[in-house]
């Protein structure tokens, strides 16, 4: 049942090291090295980045890693500002989007990056989404309405309404917050997660949606919904600095009331 | 990486079995015991602070006096429903195997009943014992 150590084939060696020649202002940044073709277990590969030669923030390096010292390193990465959650990945012990986490930021002379969390690696720091993303069309993200609709007007919402979806619509599903959360460490596949229960909060929250009660429905479960204990890592966490903790307990609050209280 | 694997879609394994419409009054059962535990602790604390000795006799006469034996029994039987329920939950976070799951939570449901009736009966003895 419980198991204390990483999987023989999971365990991480030390791995190559890569210095700057010549660079005066030097930052480490140690990166997780898996690859899914050369039977390896996975490694940390270290690079010197120099500073001078850099743009500031972590997923320049990561580019500039890529593109001069190390081709073969590979990493999902689109906007570069904080608006895709592509390059979600566990940065110093914290998950993080490496394109808006500067490195001044962070103490220390090195950088450790490692995948999100308890995901399978499909290579280095790319994880498997393809839970995370069922999960999210599970709980059916879109308005789901019964009246019809005037023809030449669209659905309207007065400005306050508009104003309980601040803090959620903003979700950018990037999966930091899920993967930081023991819950759904250990119960992934059945837990929904802190980013996909403030999805369907989010739903829950626009007073143009229909159908609340189906939905409230759908979560009561003592898995889908109730695995999550506060622990709040997913608050803490939150890059866009949102709070999925208070949108669960909004969720528990709101099938606490269908039941009468 | 499995890519070959087309079905259950990955859609079909998030949905499972779907919602169990329920864990709502496990949840707030078990937040009301956890809020009934504070006062009734705190009374077990000083009542308990208060006796004396600790001598079968003391113990005894201290349990026939006013409602001190009621609210023993309260304070137990919330107590070992509120760790019923929490035990319950370490299981199902931490358990994995599917058939040491439901034997664990099975035995879980004896154990934690029969403890409540042992509480029960023994406040009850004490109380009409000689």
């Amino acid at each position: 049942m419980a198991e204390f150590r990483l999987p023989k084939n999971s365990r991480v060696s030390t791995g190559r090291y890569f210095p700057a020649e010549g660079a005066k202002r030097v930052k480490k940044i140690k990166v997780y090295r898996w690859n899914p073709d050369d039977g390896d277990n996975p490694r940390t590969d270290t690079y010197e980045v120099d500073l001078d030669a850099c743009g500031p923030m972590v997923l320049d390096a990561l580019i500039k890693i890529k593109n001069e010292i190390d081709t073969t390193l590979t990493f999902r990465r689109s906007c570069r500002e904080g608006i895709c959650g592509s390059c979600a990945m566990n940065i110093n012990g914290t998950n993080t989007l490496a394109c808006t986490t500067s490195m001044s930021s962070l103490k220390g002379d090195e950088i450790a990056i490692y995948p999100l969390p308890h995901m399978e690696v499909i290579k280095d720091l790319v994880p498997d989404m393809t839970n995370f993303y069922a999960q999210y069309a599970s709980i059916r993200p879109w308005i789901q309405t019964f009246s019809v609709p005037l023809p030449d007007q669209e659905r309207l919402q007065t400005i306050e309404d508009r104003e309980k979806l601040d803090g959620l619509y903003e979700c950018i599903l990037c999966a930091c917050c899920s993967t930081s959360c023991p819950s759904y460490w250990w119960n992934g596949d059945k837990y929904l997660g802190p980013a996909i229960l403030l999805q369907a909060y989010r739903w829950l929250a626009d007073t143009r949606d229909e159908n609340t009660g189906e939905r409230l429905e759908s979560l009561e479960d003592p898995y889908k919904l109730y695995r999550c204990h506060t622990i709040m890592n997913c608050t803490n966490t939150c890059p866009k600095g949102l709070n999925p903790g208070k949108a669960i307990a909004e969720i528990k609050k709101l099938i606490a009331q269908k039941h009468g209280l | 990486m499995k890519k070959e694997q087309m079905t259950p879609t990955p859609l079909v394994q998030a949905i499972g079995l779907g919602s169990a419409k329920a864990g709502f009054s496990h949840w707030w059962l078990q937040r009301l015991t956890a809020i009934f535990l504070i006062p009734l602790g705190l009374w077990f604390v000083f009542s308990l602070a208060g006796v004396p000795d600790y001598s079968a006799a003391t113990i005894q006469a201290w349990l026939r006096s006013g409602l001190n034996a009621f609210w023993l029994g309260l304070f137990a039987v919330t107590a070992l429903l509120h760790a019923r329920l929490g035990i319950e939950v370490v299981v199902e976070d931490y358990v994995h195997t599917r058939w040491l799951e439901v034997l664990i939570k099975t035995l879980l449901s004896l154990a934690m009943a029969s403890a409540i009736a042992l509480a029960v009966f023994s406040i009850l003895s004490l109380v009409r014992g000689a």
